[in-house]
């Protein structure tokens, strides 16, 4: 009979990688920051393109959108890191890497290389087709009477949004953007399809090859998300109460 | 000017706002605009929703319009409300606020767009009060309004509008004692039925029964 480990040895001895584990979570979580940010800089850039963007920005906004909630991430991300080749541009990008050691064991953390910009690019230009219908979604949620109020005092249209529509339309938004930003986690995973980027699953299958313990590796990597995830939830949710407008 | 005209000039102060080249933005500031439904800047305080414009339109430093601010609300007798937001208010404040909001820009003339017809009748009253009392004060107001009453009591000059139809023009007096047209005679007479005797009402009501 083939020996098999108990669960308590087979969790031991993968959370004996847990150097490995700590990179890769932190290069997830890193990747997964820029590209909620910097999407909802673009989808907030949209959104406000397709609201009051007129007849021919709107349409701009709006063919971006379809395009990018039209077709996979997974080609996406493709054609994002082959372009450059097919161009031939310079994909030598600056390689940010650090090691530093936590008890005597060297934890090597590569934060910027070619594909992991690609990485975060490609996130970011997919979520910020999301968000900009999530943002849309809250801004005309808000109603005309206000931006016709502000503009009644004088307020210039740009000054309107900024002052009156934005900051309400951002209250009502964080329900349902709270999606997005539980999403976005885990769509990072599929940057491991471009290879070299040593986030969570790539060191995954890195330790399920080293333990033969696919499924214990899998469940404590499910587990590491489903806890980031439930903060992430629970920190939207306690900021959705406390910018609460009073009365309201 | 929130909307564009269809046709015709407008005049302010002798100036033509409907030719291409003025800025609107700066015209908005001479022009205050009371709204049917308030349109209170939800997520500002009372005391915000007056001072904003002088903040971000007319460049005054958060003390002054702080300052200038509080004095509009107590022109609205609003002083003690002014850290409350909109959805704390009353109907009746939140229109009053919306008063000061436009006073406090010191415009030219204020338009008032139904001011009161969204408002409960025990509200109206505190409403057509605090616009009274800018009347009396020489505010210049363009105000439209099913208030009969009030229109006689403070206007120069009436206009009866019907369809966007000018009907009917002339003083106060001249639509208490001297209507011509049947419209307006018509509009009257129902305002009769409905706030003065409602034996009228009745009759007719039971007319319609029998039929």
């Amino acid at each position: 009979m083939i020996y098999q480990a108990n669960p308590f040895e087979q969790i031991m001895s993968v959370l004996n990688y847990w150097d490995r584990l700590f990179s890769g979570y932190l290069l997830t979580i890193w990747m997964y920051f820029l590209a909620l940010a910097f999407g909802f800089i673009l989808g907030l850039f949209l959104a406000i393109l397709k609201v009051y963007g007129g007849t021919i920005f709107s349409k701009f906004s709006i063919v971006y959108i379809e395009i990018i909630r039209g077709t996979p991430l997974v080609a996406q991300l493709f054609f994002v890191f082959y372009l450059p080749f097919a161009l031939n541009l310079n994909t030598d990008i600056l390689v940010i890497r650090t090691t530093f050691y936590i008890f005597d064991r060297e934890i090597i953390l590569k934060l910027m290389s070619y594909p992991i910009f690609i990485g975060i690019l490609t996130l970011s230009l997919n979520s910020g087709a999301y968000q900009a219908e999530y943002i849309r979604g809250s801004i005309v949620s808000v109603g005309k009477g206000q931006i016709e109020a502000a503009q009644s005092i004088g307020m210039s249209r740009l000054s309107s949004i900024r002052h009156i529509v934005l900051p309400q339309a951002f209250r009502r938004m964080i329900p349902a953007w709270s999606n997005e930003a539980a999403y976005l986690p885990k769509y990072t995973v599929l940057v491991y399809f471009i290879g070299g980027v040593e986030e969570l699953f790539f060191q995954a299958d890195y330790i399920q090859h080293r333990t033969f313990f696919p499924l214990t590796t899998y469940i404590i990597v499910a587990i590491m998300f489903f806890i980031t995830i439930s903060i992430i939830s629970k920190l939207l949710d306690f900021t959705h109460k406390r910018t609460k407008i009073p009365g309201l | 000017m929130l909307n564009p005209p269809d046709k015709g000039s407008i005049f302010l102060r002798g100036q033509n706002i409907t030719i291409a080249k003025v800025d609107l933005n700066k015209i908005r500031t001479r022009i205050g605009m009371v709204f049917q439904h308030f349109n209170l800047f939800a997520h500002l305080k009372a005391i915000d929703n007056v001072s904003i414009g002088l903040r971000r339109v007319k460049g005054f430093s958060k003390e002054e319009a702080h300052k200038k601010a509080l004095e509009a609300l107590s022109r609205v007798k609003l002083q003690d409300w002014a850290n409350h937001y909109p959805a704390e208010l009353s109907g009746g404040q939140q229109q009053r606020v919306g008063i000061a909001r436009a006073l406090a820009m010191e415009p030219d003339v204020i338009l008032f767009d139904e001011p009161t017809s969204a408002l409960d009748p025990e509200l109206i009253g505190e409403v057509l009060q605090v616009m009274l009392n800018l009347a009396k004060a020489g505010t210049t107001m363009l105000v439209v309004t099913h208030e009969m009453g009030f229109a006689r009591a403070v206007a120069s000059e009436m206009i009866f509008l019907d369809q966007g139809v000018v009907v009917e023009r002339g003083t106060p007096e001249h639509f208490s004692t001297s209507i011509k047209s049947d419209r307006v005679k018509n509009f009257l007479s129902q305002l009769d039925i409905l706030y003065g005797s409602h034996e009228k009402l009745i009759k007719e009501s039971e007319g319609e029964e029998k039929i």
